[in-house]
Formats: C-alpha cells, sequence, structure tokens
C-alpha cells in the first residue's frame, strides 16, 4: 500500500486506521464481550476466594493463594504440567506432515480421485465434529458420531482377536494396538489442518507449477522448490491450530493425552480435572481458575517458542 | 486449470520419470490403501450397525457386518418424534435459522476483521493480532461462567441468539481469514483503490475472491460447531432447542435397549454435513487461484 490517495487531508496511515476499525468494530463488540470481559472476570477469580450462592457470586480477593494450592497442595496439577509438553509437540508433528500428505492426495488430479477424495474427506467432518464437542460444550452426538467413542474398543478387540491368532508375542500385540490407536487420534485431529492445507495448496499460482514444468523440474524437486515454500505459512498456521487444539481438548481420549485420576477410578485429562476442580464436589471456582490461567500461560510459551522457531523458515511470497 | 499433483497416485504406476522403483510404487500404494482404510473404517462400522436388529448389536463377539438389516431403528427414531411435544419441523426451523444467522454472520464479521489485520496499517494492529493467538488458546470451558452471566445480562438467555451471537465473536475464523489474506497480493488491492474502489467493494469483490478457498474453509467449520450446537446450557424452552439437541436427548438417555437408535441418531448427525461437504469441496478444490497478477 505504497500509493497515497490525494486530497483528503490525512494520511493515508490514518484512512486506513479509521477503515481498519469499522471493519473490526463488529467482531471486536462480540470479542469484547463474549471473551474479554468474561477472561478479565476469570482472571479475578483466580486471585479471589470464589464462593457461589444461590443469590450470585461473591469474592474476596486472596492474592497468590490459588496459585499456591494449585502448584504446592494439589497432588496432579504439577504431574500433569511437568508432563505436558512434550507429547503435544510430537502428536503435532505428526498431525501436521500426515494432513499435509492427505491434503496433496486430495487436491491431486488422477484417475480415481473421487473416490480418494472421498474417503480422506472423512477426517474432515471426524475431526471438525470432535471440535463441535469441545466448542459447544460436549454434546453426546457428535462425540459419538466421531471416533473413538464407540468403535475404538471393537476395533481393538477385533485386533487382538487377529494378532492373537497368528501367534504373536503379547508384547508386540500392544506395540501395535497402541500405534492403532494413535492412528486413530491422529485422524482425528488432522480435519482443519487438511481443510487449512487444501485451501492453502489451491492458493498457489498455477503459473509457477508451469514454469517448473517448463525449466524442466522433476515432481520431487517442484515438490520442494515451489509447493514447499508456498505451503510454510499454511504449515505454520496448521501446527499453532494444533497445538492449540491439543491444549484446548478436555473431552478427547487419546494416548498422547496425559490423564489424572480424579476419583481414583476414572482417569480424565487435566482440563476435565479442572471443571471437576471448578464445579465438581469442591466447587472451587477460584482454584480451577488459577489452574486454567497457569495452564493457558503454559500453553502460550510453547506457542510463542514454536511460532519464533518455525518463522525464521516461512516464506512469504508478495 | 492445470494443477500439476506432486505425489499423486498416478505416479504409482508410472516409474522413470521421478525416479521411483516400483516396488517403491507399490508400496506406497499399498500404504495409501490401507491409510484409506482406516479412514473408511469408522463410516462403514456406523452403517452397518445403524441397521443391525439389537440381537447383533449386542453379540459379544461384536459383529461388523450386519447380517439381518432392519429399518426398526429408524422407525423407532421417527416414532420418538411423533409422540414428541415440539413437532419435528420446529426443531428443524430451529437448526435452520442457527445455521444460517450464524455461519453467515461469522464469515462476514471474520472476513470483515480480518482484512485490515492483514493488510492495513495502523496503531494497534499487531496488538491486536498477538491477542488473537492468546484468544486462541483459552477453551471455552475457562470463561463460561462469566459469559453465561454477561448474555443472562443482556437478556439473550433461552434464545437462539445464546449460540449465534457469541461465535460472532470467535477467534478461529478471524485467524484463519487474517492468514489466508496475508498471501493476497497487496498490488491487487492497490490496483483496485486506483481503479476507485472503495473499501467495502475491495473487500468483497477483490479480496474475497482471492481467499474463496479460506471462506469455504471456514464456512465447513462454521457449519459444523452450529449443526452440532445443542445449546443445553443456554437455551431451556423446548420450541426453541435445534434439532441436535432433540437428537441428544435421544443418544443421551439411550440404554442399551435403544443401542441402535444412538447408532441411528449418529448417522443421521454424520450423513448431513457429509453430503453437504462432499458437494462444498468442489468449491474449495475447483477455485482459482491467486490469479489476476501479471508481474
Amino acid at each position: 500500500m505504497a500509493i497515497k490517495h490525494k486530497s483528503k487531508g490525512v494520511s493515508l496511515r490514518q484512512k486506513q486506521g479509521v477503515w481498519g476499525f469499522i471493519f473490526l468494530l463488529p467482531w471486536l463488540l462480540g470479542f469484547l464481550l463474549f471473551f474479554a470481559r468474561p477472561m478479565w472476570e476469570t482472571i479475578s477469580y483466580a486471585f479471589s476466594e470464589v464462593t457461589i450462592t444461590f443469590y450470585g457470586i461473591y469474592s474476596t480477593f486472596v492474592g497468590m493463594e490459588n496459585f499456591r494450592r494449585a502448584l504446592f497442595i494439589d497432588q496432579f496439577f504439577n504431574m500433569y504440567m511437568i508432563t505436558l509438553a512434550f507429547p503435544t509437540l510430537v502428536i503435532v508433528v505428526i498431525v501436521v506432515i500426515f494432513s499435509l500428505l492427505a491434503a496433496i492426495l486430495i487436491n491431486g488430479k488422477y484417475f480415481g480421485r473421487g473416490i480418494v477424495r472421498a474417503v480422506f474427506f472423512i477426517p474432515i467432518i471426524m475431526g471438525a465434529n470432535i471440535a463441535v464437542a469441545v466448542t459447544a460444550g460436549g454434546d453426546v452426538v457428535s462425540q459419538a458420531a466421531g471416533m473413538g467413542m464407540n468403535f475404538g474398543g471393537f476395533s481393538q478387540y477385533f485386533l487382538i482377536e487377529a494378532l492373537a491368532g497368528t501367534g504373536m508375542p503379547p508384547a508386540l500385540i500392544s506395540y501395535v494396538l497402541q500405534a492403532l490407536s494413535e492412528i486413530f487420534s491422529v485422524l482425528a485431529q488432522s480435519g482443519v489442518p487438511i481443510l487449512i492445507f487444501l485451501a492453502g495448496l489451491q492458493s498457489i499460482p498455477t503459473s509457477m507449477y508451469e514454469v517448473a514444468k517448463i525449466e524442466g523440474s522433476t515432481q520431487y524437486e517442484t515438490f520442494w522448490k515451489v509447493t514447499l515454500p508456498m505451503i510454510s505459512p499454511m504449515i505454520l498456521l496448521s501446527t499453532v491450530y494444533t497445538i492449540t487444539d491439543l491444549f484446548r481438548r478436555h473431552s478427547m481420549a487419546g494416548p498422547f493425552i496425559p490423564r489424572v485420576a480424579t476419583d481414583g477410578v476414572s482417569p480424565v485429562p487435566l482440563l476435565e480435572y479442572i471443571r471437576y476442580v471448578g464445579f465438581g464436589t469442591h466447587n472451587d471456582f477460584g482454584l480451577a481458575s488459577a489452574m486454567s490461567l497457569m495452564y493457558i500461560v503454559a500453553s502460550l510459551v510453547v506457542i510463542v517458542v514454536v511460532t519464533w522457531v518455525m518463522s525464521k523458515a516461512v516464506f512469504y511470497y508478495d | 486449470m492445470i494443477t500439476v499433483a506432486v505425489k499423486n497416485k498416478r505416479n504409482v504406476f508410472k516409474k522413470g520419470k521421478d525416479g521411483r522403483s516400483v516396488m517403491g510404487s507399490l508400496g506406497l500404494f499399498l500404504f495409501l490403501s490401507l491409510l484409506a482404510a482406516v479412514f473408511f473404517f469408522p463410516i462403514f462400522f456406523m452403517l452397518n450397525r445403524a441397521f443391525m436388529p439389537l440381537a447383533e448389536l449386542l453379540r459379544f463377539p461384536p459383529l461388523i457386518i450386519v447380517r439381518n438389516p432392519t429399518f426398526d431403528h429408524f422407525f423407532s427414531v421417527s416414532t420418538f418424534f411423533n409422540t414428541t411435544l415440539v413437532p419435528f419441523t420446529r426443531y428443524l426451523f430451529n437448526t435452520a435459522f442457527i445455521v444460517t444467522v450464524g455461519v453467515f454472520g461469522q464469515i462476514l464479521f471474520a472476513s470483515m476483521a480480518a482484512f485490515p489485520l492483514a493488510k492495513y496499517d495502523f496503531a494497534g494492529d499487531s496488538i491486536m493480532s498477538k491477542m488473537i493467538v492468546v484468544a486462541l488458546m483459552v477453551s471455552p470451558a475457562v470463561t463460561a461462567v462469566p459469559a453465561y452471566l454477561i448474555m443472562s445480562y443482556l437478556r439473550l438467555i433461552d434464545t437462539p441468539f445464546a449460540i449465534i451471537l457469541p461465535t460472532f465473536g470467535a477467534t478461529l475464523g478471524l485467524y484463519l481469514m487474517k492468514n489466508f489474506m496475508t498471501v493476497v497480493p497487496s498490488s491487487l488491492i492497490e490496483a483496485a483503490h486506483i481503479d476507485g474502489a472503495n473499501e467495502f467493494t475491495c473487500l468483497f469483490r477483490v479480496v474475497m475472491p482471492a481467499v474463496k478457498p479460506a471462506f469455504i474453509t471456514l464456512f465447513i467449520l462454521s457449519f459444523q460447531v452450529m449443526w452440532g450446537a445443542t445449546g443445553g446450557q443456554v437455551i431451556y424452552t423446548e420450541e426453541l432447542k435445534p434439532l441436535s439437541a432433540a437428537l441428544n436427548q435421544i443418544a443421551a438417555t439411550a440404554s442399551i435397549a435403544r443401542a441402535g437408535d444412538m447408532m441411528v441418531v449418529s448417522l443421521i448427525m454424520f450423513i448431513i454435513p457429509l453430503i453437504l461437504f462432499i458437494f462444498m469441496q468442489t468449491q474449495v478444490l475447483e477455485t482459482m487461484a491467486t490469479s489476476g497478477m501479471k508481474e
């Protein structure tokens, strides 16, 4: 935007500022009302002793007490925070590579691609369905329609039968089962990244491929020299999305999601545990707020580090 | 349109040019077939179980393929809707309203907000962009209680807008649109400005067509959220509940005896988006790339 508009008496920056504000306004209103204000309340609860009564919510300021309790008294919180980062990063790498591969397959033009597209489109809906369960507050239907809930057990059962039938040692069977359940959780996670990559692949100018072809580049070279640099902003985008998705997820099952036991019987992911602290028998909303705040900060640190490292390699064509 | 598909299936049968051996190609083909089988399994599973009679559903070495297909569970679900207080069409109307207003509103507001953040330079735009990433991290559960209190204060509780309005301030769509708009060449927008286009024309006639894959993507995601939202915590009046809430009542109360109904409900919830998206995906895939530029 280097060209100046004449005779308005305002600078381009001011003019853009005014228009930017007008365009941002509707979204900003929603954001402030339904996100920023509630977030502020949650932060203030984190520093307070909160009592919920029939007549309303009362809070008294207690300083860092909630954070102290979460870190030094609560028995599960620490353990989870420590074991959080590494498994998340492993699954993120797998998901991103897998979704790029799937997107390329969907995007390609070849014999029988209709079938390939239809099949590879399934996780998009599956994944989005699970995302729905998270955003819309966990509804049973989409969870049931999603993966893991109702057929994970069955597929494992069949595999155990089939593998035991071949006389495979039990240790190896459990390893195969682990790998399989990882496939399902990768599948469930990769819906949105696949869509992001698809849209990204579509935005690559075809002229670039024509040039590459004319210059005699092989498809292998074209992938590394054209597709990958052009899609690199989308790799960053889907990495950030996958990380946030993994951190936000509170009802997803999966081998990579560490779990803690609330009542000593059923293990749940941390966010479920935080919900249990806030709304369960403890009903300690202040402590739950402090925990989720620390959780957000921790995940933010991971995002910032990953984005910083990756942005070194991202190529913007403009 | 010439799309060069890198690593596509055609390569599997063609050796030489890309230097892949026949065995390597065969291996890739087998790997992809296996992957496709894994992808397809859940749908196959769901389809078969929706048609199974109860006796087959509850067998212990569980069955995957139906032996005596039956429509019993479909009839049972339709009977449920015949006996409900609120007619089926009312649920359908509620869902249609929520989906239409919610999806289009979200796309409109997200792209309007994304445009200046991606392409303009004004005070506070970088802070705003950072805030969006922060907001992405926050699980809705974290802000659920204060958000409810605010909606209650605005008298939105027990109206469809309690589901719709919060999504207008959602950050995922904005983040997605912003990232794609950053890739649109600035010279296109400059050219539009020089030709006398105002900001709205610029956004809706120049930028939006260029990011068509992105907003179709947002459409799909947003549709999923709206289609699946039951409004469980915010809508109490039965007449205002969406279809998913009604289906949820069947699924949530499904005991062993209603396991078949549960599968039918899952199938309905799953198959309608699937049909829509198989139709929509041609829109994501057959679109013009960032053309219109001649260097």
